[in-house]
């Protein structure tokens, strides 16, 4: 996202990241991994995601796809090597509601929801070329 | 709409605040990082 994100926002939409933290965490999560060039926002308690229905999946399904990515790439899959990194990604490991499923939505000015998709897995994002051809449609 | 969200180093704004008269791609995240 941060790589395309000029692509991104040629497209008039300005960008919203979601994540289920607080905000005090996200200032030390910024410090040690940005700046981004795109405003993040913590929902800790999950209103917004659940109100939009963004479940919380079963753990094991979501543990068994963990399991595969450690066999694959080993903890690097998922740790980074820099020490604040891997702190704050663990801590997130631990406090957050991790099994949580994500997603991308459009909206226009009015609010009006133009387009979505929720993760059913991890790795069922919405690809950045499908939201731009979502985007250009609208 | 009206949930409010947490904004490091920022007033907290609610959803309707962040959304409202801009097109916007809104992405939720399982976790940071």
């Amino acid at each position: 996202m941060r790589e395309r994100y000029e692509e991104l926002t040629s497209t008039g939409y300005q960008i919203v990241i979601i994540t289920p933290s607080t905000g005090a965490y996200l200032e030390q999560f910024v410090q040690a991994f940005g700046p981004y060039p795109y405003s993040v926002y913590g929902d800790p308690k999950r209103e917004l995601y659940s109100s939009m229905g963004h479940l919380t999946m079963q753990k094991w399904k979501l543990l068994a796809k963990a399991g595969k990515g450690l066999l694959k790439g080993g903890t690097k899959a998922f740790i980074p090597e820099d020490p604040e990194q891997k702190r704050l990604v663990q801590k997130a490991m631990k406090t957050h509601d991790i099994y949580i499923q994500g997603g991308t939505w459009l909206f226009d000015e009015e609010g009006n929801i133009l387009w979505n998709h929720i993760d059913t897995m991890p790795e069922d994002h919405a690809s950045i070329d499908t939201i731009l051809i979502e985007m250009k449609k609208h | 709409m009206e949930v409010v969200l947490q904004r490091p180093f920022h007033e907290d704004q609610t959803f309707k605040e962040v959304i409202e008269n801009k097109k916007s791609l809104v992405v939720f995240v399982r976790h940071p990082g």
